[in-house]
């Protein structure tokens, strides 16, 4: 049942991303140049109108098996759930990455990040940790800055 | 031609010319195992050592990195399930459940071999019916291309997993994403929300990474501390058996057939040649339900047809002087860096370089077995690294070897943002092989489509009446038929 309703809430995002892909962004974002099916516009209006065609019959399709199995039909809503959140950890860390490098280089920036981040992902042996971080960063960034001649500072 | 050559292989057996493919096929192995850096990138990272070097001996360290390169991709896509290049974007389908299984080492042999049989198949064809295959390749034009393309959409079928709707759902949302950028007939803008960085598109290095390999790691992430982690069995052997390669000779073979037809032709290039021989040896199999779940055939599939298209990628080249894709571009300017203008005349005036490179293509598969089979012994210890030290170091990687595609902070963004719809699209069971074959697809498909609406003022009869063009049509039908019928009994 939880499969279902996952389902049915992923092609109802997708219902509204098609609709405002094809009735908002195309209209302002894709400049048309004639009538004709030749047109800038064709390929993106098309491909949204598939988008929004099939998750229709997939939001159709799960209501049909949900109404075999169940006489009551209870909405669950399913979208993100605690899982998620340790998720936007990890992205986190990413942009702060991505930040850290742009200020003060990549060294900096590859230590700062991959010391947190092994600690979160579980290893609890700090010297290990720093070790690691310190070793790798050292040697990707010799490894880039000399061997193949991409600047990283 | 034979006696030709032998003379070539007399030229090409020297200590120097042999040890310019070693460098050449070690560098390329290690840049191809590294997400983000592509063959492409070690070839044009290569060229500047071969300026003091003779022709032969440049152009064999450049064939060698890229064959290096080309096979490299594999290794992560089996251990971490993130193809290093676009050529291995096939290969983690079934190589890393296998890896999930602990037959990593079994994988990464597989691959090897499939590599080398496919290259040497692809240098064959290079080699005798080079002639042939160009003039087929000359009568490709844009509704030829359109319903190649029509008809690699069919593998949208093979790779949705066990809903097609979703599979289809996905192909569409990855042609939404490959239109952002120029439009490729009128050239205006499309999709770009006036972001300059966005005038080019999506880079499909980029997208890639995000959506697998930046996915994977923040699937792990949500699966800390709930005992739910993916397990990395640390691989055992790391070779095949005798009855694993006689029982996928067969698709070996038929991966390499595809590798060579689609690699001759211009534009297409190794990922849609290795998704094709993956759908054709999955609807053709016995038991279509084991792949994606660890079957080695998979891996032979996909690894047989883009190593062969390395060497089918020089027929265009050498006897039009059309390079087929990027790679083959950066090929082209190695080659006139040496003073060979690629063309009909390049076999007249330069024939004995010519046979001393085809001979350095065979010698180059051989040294591709050497240093792949201690690659694979390496490489196995990457399964014994504990999985918290592994994982940040990979997304460091990924984010490195992004930020080294153009040197752009933009593009290590757009990487975290598709990682997060891959990781997204995951956890809610949607297929991103379908999403990934639609955004390399699009352009081509997209261009040639219009050009042909275009040629034939809007009459959809040219698809039909164009012989090569009904072909491919015919096999698309039929390939959709077969694939509906597996569908059928899967959920029977």
């Amino acid at each position: 049942m939880k499969e279902e309703w996952n389902n049915i809430t992923v092609g109802i995002l997708l219902l509204l991303l098609a609709v405002v892909v094809y009735f908002l962004v195309i209209p302002s974002q894709v400049y048309q140049m004639g009538e004709s099916g030749l047109s800038p516009r064709f390929f993106p209006q098309a491909t949204t109108i598939a988008i929004g065609v099939c998750s229709f019959f997939l939001i159709m399709s799960n209501f049909k098996k949900l109404k075999k199995n169940n006489k009551e039909l209870k909405f669950h809503f399913s979208l993100v759930d605690r899982r998620d959140l340790k998720v936007l950890v990890a992205v986190g860390a990413l942009f702060m990455f991505v930040f850290i490098f742009e200020k003060l280089g990549f060294l900096v920036a590859s230590i700062a990040t991959l010391i947190p981040l092994i600690r979160f992902f579980g290893e609890k042996r700090y010297l290990l940790n720093i070790s690691i971080s310190v070793g790798v960063s050292a040697f990707v960034f010799y490894f880039f800055e000399h061997a193949l001649k991409i600047v990283l500072h | 031609m034979l006696i030709d050559l032998v003379h070539g292989f007399g030229a090409i057996m020297t200590f120097q010319n042999i040890a310019a493919i070693f460098v050449g096929v070690i560098f390329g192995t290690g840049l191809g195992a590294l997400p983000g850096l592509t063959a492409t990138m070690g070839i044009a990272l290569v060229i500047p050592l071969t300026y003091t070097l003779s022709p032969i001996t440049a152009f064999s360290m450049l064939l060698g990195a890229y064959k290096g390169g080309t096979y490299g991709g594999s290794i992560p896509a089996i251990l971490i399930n993130t193809p290093g290049t676009p050529a291995a974007a096939a290969t983690f389908l079934d190589g890393f459940p296998m890896a999930q299984k602990g037959e990593a080492g079994r994988a990464m042999a597989m691959a090897l071999w499939a590599s080398i049989i496919g290259d040497i198949f692809g240098t064959l064809a290079l080699i005798f019916c080079s002639v042939w295959i160009s003039q087929f390749a000359l009568k490709f034009g844009p509704t030829e291309y359109a319903s190649l393309i029509i008809f690699s959409l069919t593998i949208v079928a093979s790779v949705s997993g066990e809903s097609l709707l979703k599979g289809i759902i996905m192909a569409a949302v990855g042609f939404l994403i490959a239109m952002v950028g120029l439009d490729p007939m009128m050239g205006t803008l499309r999709l770009t929300f006036n972001s300059i960085y966005l005038t080019n598109g999506f880079n499909l290095i980029v997208v890639m990474i995000g959506m697998f390999a930046v996915s994977e790691i923040l699937m792990q992430a949500s699966n800390i501390g709930s005992g739910e982690n993916i397990s990395y069995i640390p691989s055992a052997k790391a070779r095949i058996s005798w009855t694993d390669l006689k029982e996928s000779f067969g698709t070996i073979i038929r991966g390499s057939i595809i590798g060579v037809i689609i690699g001759a032709i211009p534009g297409l290039g190794a990922t849609p040649a290795a998704y094709m021989s993956y759908a054709e040896a999955k609807r053709t199999s016995k038991h279509p339900e084991t792949f994606g779940k660890g079957e080695i055939k998979g891996v032979a599939a996909t690894e047989s047809a883009n190593n062969a298209t390395c060497s089918a990628t020089m027929i265009p080249l050498l006897t039009l002087g059309v390079p087929g894709n990027v790679t083959a571009a950066v090929l082209l300017g190695g080659l006139m860096i040496h003073g060979l203008i690629p063309g009909p005349a390049l076999f007249r005036e330069h024939a004995d370089v010519i046979y001393a490179i085809f001979a350095g293509l065979f010698v180059s598969g051989v040294v591709l077995f050497i240093v792949g089979t201690q690659a694979i012994k390496v490489f196995s210890l990457m399964t014994k690294i504990p999985q918290p030290i592994l994982f940040p170091i990979t997304l460091i990687l990924c984010c490195v070897g992004t930020y080294g595609v153009n040197s752009s902070f933009f593009d290590v963004g757009v990487m975290g943002v598709f990682g997060l719809l891959g990781y997204f699209l995951r956890r809610h069971n949607f297929p991103l092989p379908p999403l990934l074959i639609a955004f390399i697809l699009e352009p081509i498909g997209e261009r040639a489509i219009r050009q042909t609406l275009s040629l034939s003022d809007g009459n959809l009869s040219i698809f039909f009446t164009r012989p090569i063009s009904l072909f491919f049509l015919i096999l698309a039908v039929i390939g959709i038929l077969i694939t509906k019928k597996y569908h059928v009994i899967d959920e029977e």
